[in-house]
């Protein structure tokens, strides 16, 4: 491939100046004339029936404009995925979980509305409440849903090859039983939103979304609106990890109210709801037994995994699948039967989060297979490179993966370690750890899932892009705005880019399945290649050669033969008015991941995504014997991204993913107690802080992926996959102590020491 | 969550602020640092009628040293308490203590003061509105019940802070200015040890300084939490001991996060005197601890959890000093 300009280069973030001068304006930061401030009552009982809400005294609080329950709204249910919808807005008949949204007021002043919800006097009829889904499943618990009697809302009973005849043919059976915590995504920014009616009765709202077109539609539903009355746009969001893929009650009341009142209204979460009342990743218990030959060939393995989900679906039917099937990727594995349940609880509602579903079973087969490769005596490194998927392989569910670096990244993952020097041969207290993993850089054919863009080259020689991919803080704005300068041949600072607005700029699905880079990317560069195609037909016309001979590249147009011929980028715009052709040249792209045989998997197997990206995290580990207490010295990250189209922002999310998974295995729980949440606050819900945060060093496996933008993949989010059994596998080799259940804390790790000194 | 509205007072001496302060003490509450008072009034725990801003009078932050003690005036930050060349050389002690509080930003705000003033805590009272509406508010936030251990009119909140084991351990006092004038007294007096007024300041006072006496032992802060910043102590252990001939002629023991107030451990103190620190000796006394500190299921953290750790700590601070003379 030929030198790039500006893809592969290590730009800053377009607008990392204006976020760390603090002037970049979040949904928080903004405000119109006469806005209003919301507030939303929530319950304070884990399951009731709500028998009356009565909001007289609150509407009499001063500055009070307006109040609402259940009942003053339209009786339309949401849920990210279309058959799985099962939430109103605001709770109608009876309220799931402590933290369930009951009414909503809006007032002048943010001290009124909390007032005002103070007065708001509810009757309800407690429920019995489950809180554990294996409870919520034996007949006769609780029922939350009156359309789910066994509380499973959603179920995955797959099975490829014969694994009956695999357990047979095993030499060896191994079975285990693992548990995982719910985590929250902690986005700087909490979820806001800010609504505002115009005279023809539409509705705009800036939302902190991951995803504004998929927000507009379920708006528009809740809302009993067309589509064409809703406009959202998204302002700088500060981090989403999949919480702000959902739309939120804070959403629908803003709105509602603006219709209501005729005022701007704005809503924003403080930390404890966006800890309670919003999205974590699902607690699993996970039952794995895995059957391998002598050699370490893995034969079959059968998963029985059931996602404690809360009292909401969210992804629920989406996210059991991913876990069935990206348990399949990054080992050859022909024989699998995965049985997963979503169960309801009287809990905070799990969602989609960095991974997807995915973590926590990867956290299970991972840990697993060290106990496998000590137990037949082979090097776990080995034992993974000699099951590794290879690319071109035919693949039992038909995922087609046309580029595979996981062998390297193993290869290259273990040597940053050390691990041939270090592993079983450090003092006791100290040890290093290896885990794989492997994730969809998109998602290949599911409802409303291209992207489009415009690219509109002006008469000064700047570039105008309009996108609706979300920028939600990872950069997307920046890549896409390298894959137009490098495809016109201009600067990155020519470039001028419009996203995330319904209003204006082409559909896109947004930000979730790490599909940005590569779809966006894609109809960007369409759509620069188009615009850049005009400009060209004009050019050769005026030099007498076919446009095939030139090229574009550093603001110049010049015959590929003899560079000297050509025009500078204004001269040639010039040109192209003169003669006679229509300005602006504008370009379009739309970018629909083309898949064989492509699925959303909900229904039938096939191919899930246009690429696939795997990786693999080492980890150094010590253990402080005394106090139990475990310091990651060093995580490796090596990953399969494709191309880099800017190293720098790949590099941040890596980084940031890492320490994500560091505070899974290690610091993060969301601690319960019959229902309520005893740690909402970053008091006493350890998020990693700059004290914990280990040396990383990122290794980029390039390999040019076909179907990406410049040969670009995922990043980032399938990084938080493995390093928590990376990590948990590291304190293995340090103490000998195996953990299946995280976050191992220094309570567990001195308890499980002294168990063993006995 | 919004601060409730109050009446705002600046008082431009000491003197002024325990005239406001006596006129109505139960409704006005002091602000220095505001990073414990401020978090539990938009909580809605603490509800004053009025605030006087102590930041408003000059001249209370100091550090000075004397021949026979040093004297820490009651606004000096926390930081320049552990930036002072003077603590940490000679009272390292207490510049390790301060430099465990909280994060950057509560040592930069937070002052001597309003850190030995530091509210109980509790697992059922520093939390919202919301959070509390779940059950009937407790005794200490206005109710009848104490949800710790499920008894009416009791109230079993923490003692949490980092500087007053370790001044405590150094034999500090404090001086307080009331209606009546100036009193100096131990600081462990100030602790009640009631976990709905730990403080035993009597009407109107406001601490002035903290003073310190100079000292030939050793000593070491040692706090335990599970991330490097932020969080309050699990358990920490403030220990100091002087020698005389190798044998321990002075030992003074104080943990906090296990009880009403700073937990002095007289127990293991006596037990200290006269010996000559050892590992079998350093072994049986750390087995004691356990037994000595009584906590309550007060945070997220398990009461026995936090026994185990109370004598972990031990064991590493006389490790530490055993070979100090």
């Amino acid at each position: 491939m030929s030198e790039f300009n500006v893809v592969g280069k290590r730009e800053p973030m377009l607008d990392a100046w204006e976020k760390a001068t603090g002037k970049a304006k979040y949904t928080d930061d903004l405000s119109l004339p006469g806005m209003l401030f919301g507030k939303i009552l929530r319950s304070p009982l884990p399951h009731a029936k709500i028998l009356k809400v009565d909001l007289t005294e609150a509407l009499k609080v001063p500055g009070v404009k307006d109040a609402i329950s259940g009942r003053d709204i339209p009786k339309r249910k949401y849920g990210i995925v279309p058959k799985a919808k099962d939430e109103y807005a605001l709770a109608i008949e009876k309220v799931r979980y402590i933290g369930d949204e009951v009414a909503a007021v809006v007032a002048t002043s943010p001290e009124a509305a909390e007032e005002a919800i103070s007065r708001i006097k509810v009757e309800y009829e407690e429920l019995p409440a489950v809180f554990d889904p294996l409870e919520a499943m034996k007949p006769g618990a609780p029922i939350i849903h009156e359309e789910v009697p066994d509380n499973v809302s959603a179920t995955i009973r797959k099975e490829f090859g014969n694994v009956a005849k695999a357990f047979k043919d095993s030499d060896f059976i191994f079975e285990d039983h693992f548990e995982t915590q719910p985590v929250n995504h902690c986005p700087m920014e909490p979820q806001a939103a800010l609504a505002m009616v115009d005279h023809f009765g539409k509705v705009t709202l800036w939302s902190s979304t991951q995803i504004p077109f998929f927000l507009r539609r379920n708006l528009a539903t809740t809302l009993d609106l067309p589509e064409s009355k809703v406009r959202i746009i998204k302002p700088k969001v500060g981090g989403g990890f999949g919480q702000k893929i959902d739309l939120y009650a804070k959403d629908f009341c803003a709105a509602f109210f603006a219709m209501r009142t005729g005022r701007p209204v704005k809503f924003v979460y403080d930390r404890e709801e966006v800890f309670t009342c919003t999205r974590q990743r699902h607690p699993m218990y996970i039952y794995l037994k895995t059957g391998v030959k002598k050699d370490g060939t893995i034969l079959a393995q059968q998963f029985r995994v059931i996602a404690d989900g809360g009292a909401y679906n969210s992804t629920a039917p989406l996210m059991i699948t991913l876990a069935c099937f990206f348990i399949m990727l990054p080992y050859r594995i022909e024989n699998l039967l995965f049985e997963g349940y979503h169960v309801y609880t009287n809990k905070p509602v799990g969602g989609a989060m960095r991974g997807h579903g995915i973590p926590q079973v990867r956290f299970a087969v991972e840990t697993q297979l060290d106990i496998i490769a000590e137990k037949i005596g082979i090097d776990p490194l080995e034992l993974r490179l000699k099951n590794a998927f290879q690319a071109g392989e035919p693949h039992p569910a038909k995922l087609l993966v046309q580029s595979c670096g996981f062998s390297e990244t193993l290869k290259k993952a273990a040597e940053a370690i050390g691990w041939r020097e270090k592993r079983g041969k450090l003092p006791f207290g100290r040890g290093v750890g290896l885990a794989g993993a492997s994730f969809p850089s998109g998602v290949s054919n599911m409802s409303h899932i291209s992207s489009g863009a415009i690219v509109k080259i002006e008469r000064d020689g700047s570039v105008t892009l309009l996108t609706g991919a979300a920028d939600i803080g990872q950069g997307a704005e920046t890549v896409i705005s390298q894959i137009v300068a490098e495809e016109l041949g201009v600067r990155i600072e020519d470039i001028r880019i419009t996203a995330a607005d319904t209003e204006i700029t082409p559909l896109d699905p947004g930000t979730f399945g790490s599909g940005v880079t590569l779809r966006a990317g894609n109809a960007a560069r369409m759509a620069a290649r188009a615009a850049k195609e005009k400009l060209l037909e004009a050019i050769a016309e005026k030099m007498e050669v076919s446009p095939g001979e030139l090229e574009m590249k550093n603001r110049r147009i010049f015959l590929r033969e003899n560079p000297d011929r050509g025009f500078s980028f204004e001269e040639a715009i010039k040109i192209y008015q003169y003669s006679d052709r229509p300005m602006p040249i504008i370009g379009r792209g739309s970018y629909f991941p083309p898949a064989k045989e492509p699925t959303t998997l909900l229904h039938e197997d096939g191919n899930f995504s246009p690429a696939y990206s795997f990786m693999t995290q080492a980890a150094e580990v010590e253990v402080d014997p005394k106090t139990g207490r475990v310091r990651v010295l060093k995580m490796v990250t090596a990953h399969d991204c494709g191309k880099a189209i800017n190293p720098m922002l790949v590099e941040g999310q890596l980084e940031g993913s890492v320490v994500g998974g560091m505070g899974q295995a290690l610091y993060e729980n969301i601690i319960m107690e019959k229902g309520q949440v005893l740690n909402p606050n970053f008091l006493d819900y350890g998020i990693p802080t700059a004290m914990e945060i280990p040396s990383i060093e990122s290794i980029e496996v390039e390999t040019n992926d076909p179907e990406g933008p410049f040969g670009a993949k995922e990043s980032g989010e399938g990084t938080q996959l493995s390093p928590a059994p990376a990590i948990v596998n590291a304190i293995y080799d340090a103490i000998g102590v195996r953990f299946k259940t995280l976050p191992v804390t220094p309570d567990k790790v001195l308890e499980a020491l002294e168990k063993r000194e006995r | 969550m919004r601060l409730p509205k109050f009446e705002y007072i600046e008082p431009k001496s000491l003197k002024e602020a325990v005239k406001n302060l006596s006129a109505d003490p139960s409704g006005t509450y002091l602000l220095a640092g505001g990073t414990d008072l401020l978090v539990n009034m938009k909580f809605g725990v603490i509800t004053p009628a009025r605030i006087i801003h102590l930041k408003s009078i000059p001249k209370l932050s100091y550090i000075i040293e004397e021949k026979e003690a040093i004297r820490i005036g009651v606004l000096t930050s926390l930081r320049d308490l552990y930036t002072s060349p003077l603590i940490q050389e000679k009272f390292s002690i207490l510049s390790h203590a301060a430099r465990e509080v909280g994060a950057y930003a509560h040592q930069v705000m937070g002052t001597v003061g309003g850190n030995l003033c530091q509210g109980n805590r509790c697992r059922f009272y520093n939390q919202s509105p919301f959070w509390r509406s779940v059950r009937p508010p407790c005794f200490k936030a206005g109710g009848e019940i104490c949800h710790v251990i499920k008894k009416p009119r009791e109230c079993h909140s923490t003692y949490c802070g980092d500087l007053a084991p370790a001044l405590i351990a150094m034999g500090a006092r404090v001086k307080v200015l009331g209606p009546q004038g100036e009193r100096i007294f131990p600081l462990k007096r100030l602790y009640s040890f009631n976990g709905k007024k730990p403080l035993s300041l009597r009407k109107g006072e406001i601490i002035k300084e903290v003073i310190v006496p100079q000292s030939s032992g050793k000593g070491v802060y040692l706090k335990w939490r599970w991330r490097g910043s932020i969080e309050f102590p699990i358990v920490s252990l403030a220990l100091y001991i002087e020698k005389e001939d190798n044998k321990i002629s002075l030992a003074r023991v104080v943990f906090s996060g296990v009880g009403e107030g700073p937990v002095e451990a007289s127990g293991i103190e006596k037990m200290l005197i006269g010996k000559t620190l050892d590992d079998s000796i350093i072994d049986s006394l750390s087995r004691e601890v356990p037994q000595t500190v009584s906590p309550m299921r007060t945070s997220i953290y398990s009461p026995a959890y936090k026994r185990k750790m109370a004598g972990i700590l031990l064991r590493e601070g006389l490790d530490r000093l055993k070979w100090i003379n």
